[in-house]
């Protein structure tokens, strides 16, 4: 009778165990995933849309808060605050549509306003995309510009002449693959740092895809 | 019933708790890792000088393939350091200064440093008094450790090897005799 009872309180001890383990890991799951999804969501002040680019104005700041802070660590460590240089990424082109290795764009404007700009594709793991020849980015230094002054570069895995070519690195095939464009502004006019979502920046457009 | 109100309230707490602790740490725990590599590879307090960034680049993430980097992870728990580079000519250059929870507190470009020239600044901890060498700038931690790092911007493939030597006289050197 008393083995009875003594098996009955070890199984009930049993049981509370597992709940509570239970329970810890449901709130660590559940805080984890909301901490991730609130930090990828950039609910935040200071967040700034300019058609598909996306920045904000508190990126290296100490106004940064904890959720901006949280996603600058993860995916742009050691980034300037916006008087020395401005971010903007874009993980879209300019019809909504999630960027693609699988997919061809054109990055097509005139040169921003700042005192050097370069534009470099970075994939899902916010490093550069291997490709033959190395061609991560093309800066100011570097574009080619029509005879309006205005620029054009692919942004696709196929090979293209000239130097208005970053590759996305998928050439001959390969699965999509998700990257994004980040657009650095270095000693940006104050006229872009006062005005982040409506400063005049390069379109981004979807030729095809495969 | 109202057990499992309690229940669920305890549980909607504990996420809560998680959720802020992530959050809050997670700056920390990515700058930690960042100056941890940089401290394997050349020390604390000294300068290191990265490849030009490729696809085998994994120290920073988002790294600039136009940029040459030169980085001292520092600890200014027990001495201030000294730090000195060279200013190159026509081109983009600047060195800035990161907390331990990623905030950059120090910036200068090569306009405000004045190109050709040098920088002579000494990082010390917020609040501690120090010998500021003649003709250097104090500059003031708000963390103990972090990050310094020069970008110089490659104007041409020409001058690679010239903006190479420059980022190369980047140096961190404690100041044991300054307090």
């Amino acid at each position: 009778m008393s083995a009875g009872r003594g098996a009955g309180k070890s199984v009930g001890a049993l049981a509370r165990v597992v709940r509570v383990a239970v329970a810890v890991l449901v709130c660590v799951v559940v805080g984890v995933a909301s901490a991730v999804w609130a930090v990828r969501a950039r609910f935040e002040d200071g967040s700034v849309a300019n058609g598909p680019w996306t920045s904000n104005e508190n990126i290296g700041s100490s106004a940064a808060g904890p959720y901006l802070r949280a996603g600058v660590a993860v995916g742009g460590l050691l980034a300037l605050s916006k008087s020395e240089t401005v971010y903007f990424t874009a993980f879209e082109d300019g019809a909504g549509e999630p960027l693609r290795t699988t997919c061809v764009y054109r990055v097509e404007g005139r040169d921003p306003a700042a005192r050097w700009w370069s534009i470099t594709a970075y994939g899902a793991d916010h490093y550069l995309i291997p490709n033959e020849g190395k061609r991560y980015s093309v800066d100011e230094t570097q574009v080619e510009r029509g005879a309006d002054g205005g620029f054009s570069i692919v942004v696709g895995g196929e090979p293209r002449p000239g130097r208005n070519w970053i590759s996305t690195g998928s050439a001959g095939g390969g699965p999509a693959e998700p990257f994004s464009l980040t657009l650095r502004l270095y000693d940006p006019d104050p006229a872009v740092v006062a005005s982040l979502a409506t400063a005049e920046l390069p379109a981004i457009v979807r030729e095809r895809c495969s | 019933m109202s057990r499992w109100i309690a229940r669920l309230v305890a549980l909607a707490a504990g996420a809560a708790l998680v959720h802020v602790l992530v959050v809050r740490l997670v700056p920390w725990a990515v700058m930690g890792l960042a100056i941890a590599g940089i401290e394997r590879r050349a020390g604390v307090n000294t300068a290191v000088f990265a490849p030009r960034a490729d696809e085998t680049s994994r120290t920073i993430v988002r790294p600039s393939p136009d940029l040459l980097y030169g980085t001292c992870a520092f600890d200014v728990r027990e001495h201030p350091l000294r730090i000195r580079a060279e200013v190159p000519r026509d081109t983009y250059w600047s060195l800035s200064m990161f907390a331990a929870n990623t905030d950059n507190f120090f910036v200068v470009n090569d306009r405000q440093a004045g190109a050709g020239g040098t920088v002579d600044l000494v990082l010390a901890r917020r609040g501690v008094p120090v010998q500021v060498p003649a003709g250097a700038r104090l500059v003031e931690a708000p963390t103990g450790r972090g990050l310094v790092l020069t970008r110089t911007l490659i104007a041409s493939p020409e001058r690679l090897d010239e903006l190479d030597r420059a980022r190369r006289r980047l140096s961190c050197e404690e100041l044991r005799a300054a307090r």
